[in-house]
């Protein structure tokens, strides 16, 4: 039959494109970490990475930066989710927005800037020093790689923690209560337990995120850690140098169990699907003093938030800014610079709508094939185009490195590896899960009657592709382009590895490689709000189009 | 003490300017299964929860045991109540949603298992005390859930629901069980549903809602037989009602129908009929003769039900079916017959 022919064909033609630069180089990671220079298989590289102080001590302090940031975007995230969930408060909305602003940048982005701001001589110690007389270290070396990845990070925890939060039926608080419990007693013994999975989701993420990122620690000249130790073994000993694979597996290794401890800890039960009413827990008034205290915490809270892109855009207006307060005066300078170099722009526009585009299109194949098919082995395809999410960008990279660089275009001669086109498939691949996720949850409200329906007047399968299905996924499918976009545009470690000439560099190369120069801070802060701004621009667009959807809830109510 | 366990005095609720409950007044005897009847927004649930604890009132009082607690916490109140939801915590299994109120009452760990124990026994549930929630069929959570309230031994139950996420068959053997726990207990129990037939089949007394007011107080059988308004009538079973004129003994209606031989004393506004109190034959020669047209019929298998068009009237009437007797078909020239001693009078 034609229609399983062709669902068939693309299932397998999505299978390959996901074993061949997804499945492939992460094996090439694993393959070659135990490898000795002859080529025979040998554990040494593992036994020589547990030898050396150097990765002991980075791997200690990977592993203390991600808990203590998870430790401090939980303390940013606490008290905010609680505000939202528990009282009558108008501050509620500007929490929620506000948890989506550090999501807009990653951290390597503002993390120059946050020195300016809170380095030992920056802004906040100067005047602190100037009206009390003391300092305080936040961005002294490894504080400071955690209070910025946590200042970008927390909004993970908050936006679970809500969400969780939201859904505890109020019925379970009131059924403690006519059983005789009150205050504190009941918030640990019934709010706490039940707002876990949410907490546990958020702070899994965030360490995952924190513990794999590579562009905060180098640009706050932090070396002894696992990422950047990885990286700069690969660049600088080379591509054969065993310790940046082995790095590679141990970062791998300690993603994948840290997922798996979080699961283990919400023991699989999802308490969300048990409460059938939802709605969220009792809403209270606050009293008059408690209302001051928690606009003070919102207020601080947002202080933090905005300071990275307050201080990288100071940076990207300012000429000099050392030793003082506020840059000593204000250019278009650097904005010039980066208008001349405005290929790193282009690149990054061509490079994202590539790999966004591509994901879309695989994510609908393969959301469908999931969804609406039989095809055996179909589970596996989703399984392993969400692990993407759990491998870190840099290993990915290595991956691509060590895989493609034995292969040579035909038409110059140059390693496949260096093809600018590998840098969008690397995207693609990366950011797959988030247009995959918008995919599922569209498809999997529409009614598959309304295709049998279509099929029962004689439809073929692609009419009703093209007539049906992406009419009426085109929200979802728009939304999910616009993520993928947006994130991929600031996208860097992964891309880092990959770049072998300045001209096919993206945007979040810029950023970096000029961000490492005190000349260069400038007009790199102009390229970060650049890049923030596109960021900006798509989240706000697919917020339009989901709310967009949300007011169709007419058809969806047929559809469903 | 006085017989009554709760008393409830000109309690009225709004949120905003909606008016949920209107200067309620109620009694409710020690012991009692008593109801609140009514239809979906008509106050009932409010009023329940009013008595929980989980609603403020903006004037009123509320009395339990003769103690005034319309302000205290739901906590300080000794109330049980069973939520719709059944708002069984997924994190706990069986045994410690059950334990939990004892541990808040702070009592001995011997003493908490052997409660737990005796009031599994009591819901049928000894073996499942170590499963979540989840694991447990929807009747088996019913059941968790009142073994949770019975066992602080409340003074009051409340039960808001409780059979409505139940399906038909559960339901009526879940009425049993809660009516059997109630006799074998003793414990005042308030009943709040929108089933008339539950209502019925359950309450020693029950208290008709409808928009927020009291409609009428009693015993299933003296609100069946003796509504006070065209609502309580409708609202426990099916009636027809016809509005016009008495005069003497005589009943006229504004269309033109004519009943005769009306009881004296009657006053009023309005007939109600029930259904089952018109009839095929002339069981009596009191009885008076109509004829009408079927306008639609219903056939339920022990009972036809057949509507039917008199005078631009609409009347339901139900027969009883026998085996080969005559059926209806719309169109159809019926006759019936009235019995005039069985109207009642609005």
């Amino acid at each position: 039959m034609f229609k399983n022919l062709f669902l068939k064909s693309t299932a397998i033609f999505i299978g390959l494109f996901l074993l061949i630069f997804l499945a492939v180089p992460i094996f090439q990671v694993f393959y070659v970490s135990f490898l000795d220079q002859n080529g025979h298989f040998t554990f040494l590289n593992f036994y020589d990475f547990f030898q050396s102080a150097l990765f002991i001590e980075s791997f200690y302090n990977s592993f203390y930066v991600a808990a203590m940031s998870v430790v401090l975007a939980s303390i940013f995230a606490i008290p905010l989710a609680y505000f939202t969930a528990r009282f009558n408060f108008r501050g509620s909305v500007l929490i929620q927005s506000l948890g989506f602003i550090p999501l807009i940048m990653p951290p390597f982005v503002g993390a120059v800037a946050m020195k300016l701001l809170f380095g030992r001589n920056g802004s906040i110690n100067l005047l602190l020093n100037d009206w009390f007389g003391f300092k305080i270290p936040f961005m002294e070396g490894l504080n400071g790689v955690i209070f910025v990845e946590s200042i970008h990070y927390f909004p993970f925890i908050l936006i679970n923690l809500i969400t969780s939060l939201n859904s505890i039926d109020r019925t379970m608080e009131e059924s403690a209560q006519s059983l005789g419990s009150k205050g504190f007693r009941l918030f640990r013994r019934i709010v706490l337990p039940l707002s876990m999975p949410g907490y546990i989701a958020g702070a899994s993420l965030v360490f995952l995120k924190v513990f794999d990122d590579l562009g905060t620690p180098l640009l706050l000249d932090v070396n002894n850690m696992l990422a950047p130790q990885a990286y700069l073994r690969i660049s600088s000993i080379g591509i054969n140098d065993p310790m940046g694979y082995v790095i590679g597996v141990i970062l791998v290794l300690t993603s994948v169990s840290a997922v798996y401890v979080a699961k283990l800890a919400l023991g699989g039960k999802d308490y969300s699907m048990l409460q059938k009413g939802g709605g969220g827990m009792i809403k209270r008034n606050f009293l008059p003093h408690q209302k001051y205290f928690a606009y003070f915490v919102v207020f601080f809270i947002l202080f933090l938030v905005l300071s990275p892109h307050i201080a990288l855009t100071l940076l990207s207006f300012g000429t000099i800014w050392s030793f003082s307060v506020l840059p000593d005066a204000y250019t278009f300078d650097h904005y010039k610079d980066v208008f001349e170099n405005s290929v790193f722009i282009k690149n990054t526009l061509l490079y994202c709508s590539i790999a966004a585009f591509i994901d879309i299109v695989l994510a609908f194949f393969i959301s469908y094939i999931v969804l609406r098919t039989k095809i055996i082995g179909r589970q596996l395809l989703d399984y392993v185009a969400m692990s993407a999410l759990a491998i870190p960008g840099l290993v990915l990279g290595i991956g691509y490195l060590r895989t493609f660089y034995s292969f040579n275009l035909p038409w110059n001669d140059k390693p496949l590896a260096s093809w600018w086109f590998m840098i969008v498939i690397i995207l693609a691949v990366r950011r797959l899960p988030y247009a995959l996720r918008a995919c599922n949850a569209v498809l999997m409200q529409i009614s598959k009657y309304l295709e049998e329906s279509a099929e029962s007047l004689g439809a073929q399968k692609t009419t009703i592709f093209r007539k049906i299905l992406i009419p009426l996924m085109m929200g979802g499918l728009l939304a999910g382009f616009i993520t993928s976009f947006s994130t991929a545009t600031v996208e860097l470690s992964a891309t880092i590895m990959l770049v072998s000439t300045e001209s096919d560099a993206p945007l979040a190369y810029a950023i970096y490689s000029y961000m490492q120069t005190a000349a260069g801070r400038g007009p790199g802060a102009g390229f970060g709000v650049i890049g923030v701004l596109i960021v900006a621009a798509g989240t706000y667009l697919s917020q339009l189009i989901i709310e967009k959807k949300y007011k169709q809830r007419g058809m969806d109510a047929k559809v469903d | 003490m006085s017989e009554n366990i709760i008393e409830i005095k000109n309690i009225n609720v709004s949120y905003g300017s909606n008016h949920v409950l209107k200067d309620i007044n109620l009694n409710i005897k020690n012991k009692d299964f008593y109801t609140f009847l009514g239809p979906s927004g008509c106050g009932k649930t409010t009023l329940l929860r009013l008595i929980a604890g989980f609603e403020k009132s903006q004037s009123g009082e509320l009395f339990i045991e003769g103690n005034e607690i319309s302000h205290s916490n739901p906590w300080e109140r000794d109330v049980g109540m069973v939520f719709q939801n059944y708002a069984l915590w997924p994190h706990m299994t069986v045994y410690k949603n059950i334990s939990f109120g004892l541990e808040e009452k702070k009592i001995q760990s011997s003493e908490i298992k052997k409660k737990v124990a005796e009031v599994l026994e009591l819901v049928d549930l000894q073996d499942l005390s170590k499963r979540y929630p989840y694991q447990l069929s929807g009747g088996q959570q019913q059941r968790v859930a009142l073994a949770r309230t019975l066992v602080v031994k409340p003074k009051v139950l409340l039960l808001d629901e409780p059979l409505s996420n139940l399906d038909a068959k559960l339901r009526v053997q879940m009425r049993k069980e809660l009516l059997d726990l109630h006799n074998k207990l003793d414990i005042t129990t308030i009943f709040v549903t929108h089933d008339q037939e539950e209502a019925n089949a359950m309450s020693t007394n029950l208290a008709i809602f409808n928009d927020g007011i009291v409609q009428q107080v009693g015993k299933p059988v003296d609100l069946y037989n003796n509504p006070s308004n065209t609502f309580v009538a409708n609202f426990l079973g099916t009636t027809n009602v016809i509005e016009g004129e008495i005069k003497d003994t005589i009943f006229k209606s504004k269309k033109g129908l004519v009943v005769k031989n009306i009881n004296k004393n009657a006053k009023g506004t309005s007939i109600l009929l029930r259904p089952q109190n018109l009839y095929l034959e002339q069981r009596n020669e009191k009885f008076e003769k109509f004829i009408g047209a079927v306008k639609t019929q219903e056939f339920l298998g022990n009972i036809v039900r057949y509507t039917i068009n008199i005078k631009n009237h609409i009347l339901v009437l139900d027969t009883l079916h026998e085996v080969d007797k005559k059926i209806y078909f719309p169109d159809e020239e019926i006759v019936f017959y009235l019995d005039s001693e069985k109207i009642k009078f609005l």
